[in-house]
Protein backbone atom coordinates (compact mmCIF):
# COMPACT_ATOMS: atom_id res chain seq x y z
CA UNK A 1 0.00 0.00 0.00
CA UNK A 2 1.57 3.41 -1.06
CA UNK A 3 1.18 6.70 0.98
CA UNK A 4 -2.78 8.48 1.00
CA UNK A 5 -1.48 11.17 -1.14
CA UNK A 6 0.22 10.17 -3.78
CA UNK A 7 -1.51 10.31 -7.33
CA UNK A 8 -1.71 7.76 -10.02
CA UNK A 9 -2.81 8.39 -13.81
CA UNK A 10 -5.36 6.08 -15.39
CA UNK A 11 -6.05 6.76 -19.18
CA UNK A 12 -9.30 5.43 -20.78
CA UNK A 13 -9.82 4.55 -24.37
CA UNK A 14 -10.25 8.22 -25.64
CA UNK A 15 -6.31 9.00 -24.41
CA UNK A 16 -8.23 11.20 -21.64
CA UNK A 17 -5.93 11.15 -18.16
CA UNK A 18 -7.51 10.44 -14.98
CA UNK A 19 -5.89 11.22 -11.54
CA UNK A 20 -7.01 9.30 -8.95
CA UNK A 21 -5.56 9.05 -5.56
CA UNK A 22 -3.29 5.60 -5.47
CA UNK A 23 -5.29 4.94 -1.96
CA UNK A 24 -8.09 4.74 -3.96
CA UNK A 25 -7.83 2.62 -6.71
CA UNK A 26 -5.15 -0.11 -4.72
CA UNK A 27 -8.14 -0.60 -2.41
CA UNK A 28 -10.41 -1.61 -5.07
CA UNK A 29 -9.16 -2.91 -7.91
CA UNK A 30 -6.82 -5.97 -7.66
CA UNK A 31 -5.46 -4.92 -11.15
CA UNK A 32 -3.68 -1.78 -9.89
CA UNK A 33 -2.99 -3.26 -6.72
CA UNK A 34 -0.82 -5.72 -8.53
CA UNK A 35 0.82 -3.57 -10.80
CA UNK A 36 1.72 -0.88 -7.94
CA UNK A 37 2.90 -3.48 -5.54
CA UNK A 38 5.17 -5.03 -8.25
CA UNK A 39 6.75 -1.91 -8.81
CA UNK A 40 6.12 -1.90 -12.47
CA UNK A 41 4.24 1.65 -11.93
CA UNK A 42 6.47 4.60 -12.42
CA UNK A 43 4.73 7.83 -10.38
CA UNK A 44 6.49 9.82 -12.57
CA UNK A 45 5.66 9.10 -15.71
CA UNK A 46 3.36 6.28 -16.10
CA UNK A 47 0.28 6.15 -17.12
CA UNK A 48 -2.02 2.75 -16.99
CA UNK A 49 -3.49 2.35 -19.94
CA UNK A 50 -7.10 1.34 -19.66
CA UNK A 51 -8.01 0.62 -23.22
CA UNK A 52 -11.61 -1.23 -22.96
CA UNK A 53 -12.84 1.60 -20.74
CA UNK A 54 -14.08 4.73 -21.90
CA UNK A 55 -14.24 8.20 -19.93
CA UNK A 56 -17.57 8.04 -18.83
CA UNK A 57 -17.23 4.73 -17.57
CA UNK A 58 -14.17 5.21 -16.24
CA UNK A 59 -15.09 8.55 -14.29
CA UNK A 60 -17.98 6.22 -13.01
CA UNK A 61 -15.41 3.45 -11.88
CA UNK A 62 -13.47 6.06 -10.08
CA UNK A 63 -16.33 8.10 -8.34
CA UNK A 64 -17.51 4.55 -6.96
CA UNK A 65 -13.82 3.56 -5.91
CA UNK A 66 -13.91 7.32 -3.81
CA UNK A 67 -16.81 7.48 -2.52
CA UNK A 68 -16.72 3.57 -1.19
CA UNK A 69 -13.05 4.61 0.24
CA UNK A 70 -13.89 7.75 2.27
CA UNK A 71 -17.44 6.60 3.23
CA UNK A 72 -16.76 3.21 4.09
CA UNK A 73 -17.96 4.01 7.56
CA UNK A 74 -20.92 5.33 6.57
CA UNK A 75 -24.13 3.38 7.70
CA UNK A 76 -25.40 0.80 5.27
CA UNK A 77 -28.53 1.81 4.62
CA UNK A 78 -26.99 5.59 3.35
CA UNK A 79 -24.42 3.34 1.15
CA UNK A 80 -27.12 1.14 -0.38
CA UNK A 81 -29.24 4.11 -1.57
CA UNK A 82 -25.73 5.81 -2.96
CA UNK A 83 -25.28 2.51 -4.94
CA UNK A 84 -28.78 2.75 -5.95
CA UNK A 85 -28.41 5.78 -7.28
CA UNK A 86 -25.08 5.02 -8.54
CA UNK A 87 -26.41 2.36 -11.00
CA UNK A 88 -29.11 3.82 -12.15
CA UNK A 89 -28.22 4.05 -15.69
CA UNK A 90 -29.22 2.40 -18.84
CA UNK A 91 -28.70 -0.95 -19.67
CA UNK A 92 -25.70 -0.24 -21.70
CA UNK A 93 -23.97 2.09 -18.78
CA UNK A 94 -24.79 -1.11 -17.09
CA UNK A 95 -22.71 -3.33 -20.01
CA UNK A 96 -19.90 -0.95 -20.09
CA UNK A 97 -19.54 -0.81 -16.33
CA UNK A 98 -19.80 -4.66 -15.82
CA UNK A 99 -16.82 -4.93 -18.77
CA UNK A 100 -15.00 -2.23 -16.44
CA UNK A 101 -15.61 -3.56 -13.40
CA UNK A 102 -14.56 -7.01 -14.34
CA UNK A 103 -11.19 -5.62 -16.19
CA UNK A 104 -9.95 -3.80 -13.10
CA UNK A 105 -11.26 -6.63 -11.09
CA UNK A 106 -13.19 -4.21 -8.58
CA UNK A 107 -14.88 -7.24 -6.38
CA UNK A 108 -17.67 -5.13 -4.83
CA UNK A 109 -18.22 -3.12 -7.77
CA UNK A 110 -18.69 -6.40 -9.62
CA UNK A 111 -21.10 -7.83 -7.03
CA UNK A 112 -23.12 -4.99 -6.70
CA UNK A 113 -23.14 -4.80 -10.50
CA UNK A 114 -24.39 -8.53 -10.19
CA UNK A 115 -27.10 -8.40 -7.72
CA UNK A 116 -28.60 -5.49 -9.39
CA UNK A 117 -28.68 -7.52 -13.11
CA UNK A 118 -29.86 -10.60 -10.98
CA UNK A 119 -32.85 -8.33 -9.77
CA UNK A 120 -33.65 -7.56 -13.61
CA UNK A 121 -34.02 -10.77 -14.58
CA UNK A 122 -35.74 -12.48 -11.55
CA UNK A 123 -39.36 -13.01 -12.24
CA UNK A 124 -39.26 -11.48 -15.57
CA UNK A 125 -40.58 -12.91 -18.49
CA UNK A 126 -38.47 -13.10 -21.69
CA UNK A 127 -39.60 -10.47 -22.99
CA UNK A 128 -39.16 -8.56 -20.55
CA UNK A 129 -35.54 -9.11 -20.11
CA UNK A 130 -34.69 -8.63 -23.70
CA UNK A 131 -36.30 -5.28 -23.30
CA UNK A 132 -34.59 -4.58 -19.63
CA UNK A 133 -31.21 -5.93 -20.86
CA UNK A 134 -31.14 -4.38 -24.12
CA UNK A 135 -31.47 -7.96 -26.32
CA UNK A 136 -32.75 -7.05 -29.73
CA UNK A 137 -30.77 -9.65 -31.71
CA UNK A 138 -31.48 -12.89 -29.73
CA UNK A 139 -29.72 -15.27 -32.63
CA UNK A 140 -32.44 -18.16 -32.66
CA UNK A 141 -33.94 -18.45 -36.01
CA UNK A 142 -37.77 -17.71 -36.56
CA UNK A 143 -38.48 -21.58 -36.26
CA UNK A 144 -36.64 -22.02 -32.90
CA UNK A 145 -38.10 -18.79 -31.91
CA UNK A 146 -41.54 -19.94 -33.02
CA UNK A 147 -41.20 -23.17 -31.42
CA UNK A 148 -40.19 -21.91 -27.68
CA UNK A 149 -42.97 -20.12 -27.88
CA UNK A 150 -45.17 -22.83 -28.61
CA UNK A 151 -42.95 -24.93 -25.97
CA UNK A 152 -42.69 -22.44 -23.13
CA UNK A 153 -46.25 -19.87 -23.36
CA UNK A 154 -45.90 -19.07 -19.75
CA UNK A 155 -42.36 -17.48 -20.36
CA UNK A 156 -43.35 -15.03 -23.14
CA UNK B 1 0.53 -13.45 -44.76
CA UNK B 2 -1.57 -13.54 -48.20
CA UNK B 3 -5.29 -12.40 -47.81
CA UNK B 4 -7.85 -15.33 -47.60
CA UNK B 5 -9.68 -16.39 -50.89
CA UNK B 6 -12.72 -16.15 -49.03
CA UNK B 7 -13.89 -13.23 -51.05
CA UNK B 8 -13.73 -13.76 -54.61
CA UNK B 9 -15.30 -17.29 -54.09
CA UNK B 10 -17.67 -16.95 -51.42
CA UNK B 11 -21.72 -16.88 -53.03
CA UNK B 12 -23.60 -17.45 -49.72
CA UNK B 13 -23.11 -15.18 -46.46
CA UNK B 14 -20.81 -12.63 -46.36
CA UNK B 15 -17.04 -13.12 -46.04
CA UNK B 16 -16.68 -12.24 -42.43
CA UNK B 17 -19.15 -15.08 -41.74
CA UNK B 18 -16.84 -17.39 -43.78
CA UNK B 19 -14.00 -16.41 -41.59
CA UNK B 20 -15.13 -17.09 -38.63
CA UNK B 21 -16.58 -20.46 -39.49
CA UNK B 22 -13.46 -22.01 -41.34
CA UNK B 23 -10.80 -20.60 -38.77
CA UNK B 24 -13.13 -22.19 -35.80
CA UNK B 25 -12.16 -25.35 -37.81
CA UNK B 26 -8.58 -24.58 -37.65
CA UNK B 27 -9.41 -24.94 -33.81
CA UNK B 28 -11.05 -27.84 -33.70
CA UNK B 29 -9.42 -30.46 -33.14
CA UNK B 30 -6.10 -30.81 -31.49
CA UNK B 31 -3.84 -31.25 -34.33
CA UNK B 32 -5.40 -28.60 -35.90
CA UNK B 33 -4.96 -26.19 -33.03
CA UNK B 34 -1.08 -27.61 -32.68
CA UNK B 35 -0.71 -26.88 -36.68
CA UNK B 36 -2.70 -23.60 -36.15
CA UNK B 37 -0.54 -22.37 -33.56
CA UNK B 38 2.70 -23.25 -35.59
CA UNK B 39 1.71 -21.40 -38.39
CA UNK B 40 0.55 -18.34 -36.85
CA UNK B 41 3.35 -18.56 -33.92
CA UNK B 42 2.81 -19.23 -30.21
CA UNK B 43 3.03 -15.37 -29.41
CA UNK B 44 0.43 -14.28 -32.09
CA UNK B 45 -1.23 -17.40 -30.50
CA UNK B 46 -1.07 -16.46 -27.22
CA UNK B 47 -2.29 -12.88 -27.87
CA UNK B 48 -4.96 -14.79 -29.36
CA UNK B 49 -6.74 -16.57 -27.16
CA UNK B 50 -5.11 -14.94 -23.95
CA UNK B 51 -5.45 -11.58 -24.57
CA UNK B 52 -6.69 -11.13 -21.09
CA UNK B 53 -7.13 -14.64 -19.67
CA UNK B 54 -4.60 -17.71 -19.02
CA UNK B 55 -3.84 -19.60 -22.43
CA UNK B 56 -5.20 -22.77 -22.44
CA UNK B 57 -2.32 -25.14 -23.26
CA UNK B 58 -3.08 -27.52 -25.96
CA UNK B 59 -6.49 -28.39 -24.31
CA UNK B 60 -9.23 -25.91 -24.87
CA UNK B 61 -8.84 -23.40 -27.19
CA UNK B 62 -11.51 -24.01 -28.97
CA UNK B 63 -13.52 -22.97 -25.90
CA UNK B 64 -11.54 -19.97 -25.88
CA UNK B 65 -12.09 -19.14 -29.51
CA UNK B 66 -15.85 -19.73 -28.76
CA UNK B 67 -15.36 -17.23 -25.87
CA UNK B 68 -14.36 -14.75 -27.99
CA UNK B 69 -16.52 -15.43 -31.00
CA UNK B 70 -20.06 -13.85 -29.70
CA UNK B 71 -17.85 -10.85 -29.17
CA UNK B 72 -15.40 -10.86 -31.49
CA UNK B 73 -12.89 -7.17 -31.60
CA UNK B 74 -11.11 -6.01 -34.54
CA UNK B 75 -7.81 -7.21 -34.01
CA UNK B 76 -9.24 -10.82 -33.45
CA UNK B 77 -10.98 -10.28 -37.02
CA UNK B 78 -7.59 -9.32 -38.62
CA UNK B 79 -5.55 -12.53 -36.86
CA UNK B 80 -8.61 -15.12 -38.18
CA UNK B 81 -8.58 -13.60 -41.53
CA UNK B 82 -4.31 -14.46 -41.57
CA UNK B 83 -5.20 -17.90 -40.67
CA UNK B 84 -7.62 -18.70 -42.80
CA UNK B 85 -5.26 -17.01 -45.60
CA UNK B 86 -2.23 -19.45 -43.98
CA UNK B 87 -4.80 -22.66 -44.31
CA UNK B 88 -6.64 -21.08 -47.37
CA UNK B 89 -10.15 -21.51 -48.23
CA UNK B 90 -12.53 -25.24 -48.40
CA UNK B 91 -15.44 -24.58 -49.16
CA UNK B 92 -17.33 -28.16 -48.47
CA UNK B 93 -16.25 -27.22 -44.99
CA UNK B 94 -17.72 -23.92 -45.32
CA UNK B 95 -21.07 -25.05 -46.80
CA UNK B 96 -22.58 -26.89 -43.72
CA UNK B 97 -22.42 -24.51 -40.95
CA UNK B 98 -22.94 -20.56 -41.58
CA UNK B 99 -22.41 -18.33 -38.98
CA UNK B 100 -25.22 -15.89 -39.88
CA UNK B 101 -23.42 -12.24 -39.10
CA UNK B 102 -26.15 -11.80 -36.94
CA UNK B 103 -24.68 -14.20 -34.75
CA UNK B 104 -21.72 -12.04 -34.23
CA UNK B 105 -23.14 -9.51 -31.56
CA UNK B 106 -21.20 -6.93 -30.20
CA UNK B 107 -21.29 -5.05 -26.94
CA UNK B 108 -24.24 -6.57 -25.19
CA UNK B 109 -25.70 -8.72 -22.56
CA UNK B 110 -26.39 -11.34 -24.79
CA UNK B 111 -22.54 -11.36 -25.33
CA UNK B 112 -21.19 -11.34 -22.17
CA UNK B 113 -17.80 -13.15 -21.63
CA UNK B 114 -18.47 -16.75 -19.71
CA UNK B 115 -17.00 -15.90 -16.23
CA UNK B 116 -19.38 -13.05 -16.10
CA UNK B 117 -22.37 -15.00 -17.14
CA UNK B 118 -21.42 -17.70 -15.16
CA UNK B 119 -21.65 -15.50 -12.05
CA UNK B 120 -24.63 -13.47 -12.95
CA UNK B 121 -26.73 -17.19 -13.62
CA UNK B 122 -25.54 -18.85 -10.32
CA UNK B 123 -26.75 -16.31 -8.28
CA UNK B 124 -30.80 -16.68 -10.00
CA UNK B 125 -33.08 -19.19 -9.29
CA UNK B 126 -33.63 -21.99 -11.15
CA UNK B 127 -37.03 -20.38 -12.70
CA UNK B 128 -35.19 -17.27 -14.05
CA UNK B 129 -32.53 -19.54 -15.08
CA UNK B 130 -34.65 -21.69 -17.54
CA UNK B 131 -36.65 -18.58 -18.77
CA UNK B 132 -33.10 -17.18 -19.52
CA UNK B 133 -32.11 -20.21 -21.83
CA UNK B 134 -34.77 -18.95 -24.19
CA UNK B 135 -33.71 -15.15 -24.58
CA UNK B 136 -31.09 -15.79 -26.55
CA UNK B 137 -29.49 -18.11 -28.40
CA UNK B 138 -25.85 -17.53 -26.76
CA UNK B 139 -27.43 -18.22 -23.05
CA UNK B 140 -29.12 -21.45 -24.36
CA UNK B 141 -25.74 -22.78 -25.65
CA UNK B 142 -24.53 -21.56 -22.71
CA UNK B 143 -26.99 -22.76 -19.36
CA UNK B 144 -27.13 -26.08 -22.09
CA UNK B 145 -23.94 -26.99 -21.66
CA UNK B 146 -23.97 -30.06 -18.58
CA UNK B 147 -21.09 -28.54 -16.92
CA UNK B 148 -23.02 -25.41 -16.06
CA UNK B 149 -25.80 -27.62 -14.62
CA UNK B 150 -23.30 -29.24 -12.57
CA UNK B 151 -21.78 -25.82 -10.99
CA UNK B 152 -24.97 -24.51 -10.53
CA UNK B 153 -26.13 -26.86 -8.63
CA UNK B 154 -22.93 -26.77 -6.08
CA UNK B 155 -24.53 -23.26 -6.02
CA UNK B 156 -28.09 -24.46 -5.55
CA UNK B 157 -28.65 -24.70 -1.92
CA UNK B 158 -29.99 -28.07 -1.14
CA UNK B 159 -34.04 -27.95 -1.99
CA UNK B 160 -37.11 -30.49 -1.67
CA UNK B 161 -38.80 -32.10 -3.79
CA UNK B 162 -42.46 -33.57 -3.17
CA UNK B 163 -45.35 -35.11 -5.42
CA UNK B 164 -48.36 -35.81 -4.68
CA UNK B 165 -48.87 -39.34 -5.10
CA UNK B 166 -46.39 -41.65 -4.95
CA UNK B 167 -47.03 -43.11 -8.25
CA UNK B 168 -46.90 -38.96 -9.79
CA UNK B 169 -45.18 -37.84 -12.85
CA UNK B 170 -44.99 -34.25 -11.72
CA UNK B 171 -42.64 -33.27 -9.40
CA UNK B 172 -43.14 -29.72 -7.13
CA UNK B 173 -39.43 -28.16 -6.26
CA UNK B 174 -39.66 -26.09 -3.45
CA UNK B 175 -37.05 -23.76 -3.98
CA UNK B 176 -35.97 -21.57 -1.61
CA UNK B 177 -33.81 -17.94 -2.22
CA UNK B 178 -31.59 -17.53 0.52
CA UNK B 179 -33.27 -14.10 1.17
CA UNK B 180 -36.88 -14.84 -0.31
CA UNK B 181 -37.78 -18.00 0.64
CA UNK B 182 -40.12 -16.94 2.32
CA UNK B 183 -42.15 -15.55 -0.56
CA UNK B 184 -41.36 -18.13 -2.98
CA UNK B 185 -42.91 -21.27 -1.14
CA UNK B 186 -44.43 -23.53 -4.25
CA UNK B 187 -42.01 -22.93 -7.41
CA UNK B 188 -41.80 -25.91 -9.50
CA UNK B 189 -39.24 -27.27 -11.43
CA UNK B 190 -38.33 -30.71 -12.78
CA UNK B 191 -35.53 -32.97 -11.79
CA UNK B 192 -33.46 -33.07 -15.04
CA UNK B 193 -32.83 -29.70 -15.10
CA UNK B 194 -31.91 -29.30 -19.56
CA UNK B 195 -34.43 -31.61 -20.41
CA UNK B 196 -37.66 -30.69 -22.77
CA UNK B 197 -40.13 -29.26 -19.94
CA UNK B 198 -44.07 -29.62 -20.84
CA UNK B 199 -46.01 -27.34 -18.46
CA UNK B 200 -49.12 -28.59 -17.24
CA UNK B 201 -50.58 -25.31 -16.54
CA UNK B 202 -48.29 -21.99 -15.95
CA UNK B 203 -46.35 -23.36 -13.45
CA UNK B 204 -46.15 -26.89 -13.82
CA UNK B 205 -43.76 -29.11 -15.45
CA UNK B 206 -43.91 -32.99 -15.98
CA UNK B 207 -40.69 -35.03 -14.69
CA UNK B 208 -39.15 -36.38 -17.74
CA UNK B 209 -36.71 -38.96 -16.32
Amino acid sequence: MGSPLKKIMLCSSEKEIFSVEEQVMVQHSVIINNMIEDGSYNYEESKIPLDCVDSKTLKKVIDYCTYHTHHHNDNQEDLEAWDAQFLNVDSNGLYDLLMAANYLEIRNLLDLIYRTIKNMIKGKKIDEIRRILNIKDHGFTPEEEEQNRKEYPHFY
Amino acid sequence: MTKPSVHTRKSNGSPEDATFEVALKCFSNKTGTKSTTKKIGPDVMRFLVGHRYSFFEGGSVIEVMLYYLPNPHTWIVSILHNVIGEFGYNERNFSGLLVQKSQIRRFCFASLPVDIITDIFVRLPIKSVLICRCVCKYWNTFISNPNFGKLLFTYTPPAIMIRRRCYSRIFHLVEYDRIEWHERRNNLFCLSLFEVLEPNNSSNKKLRS
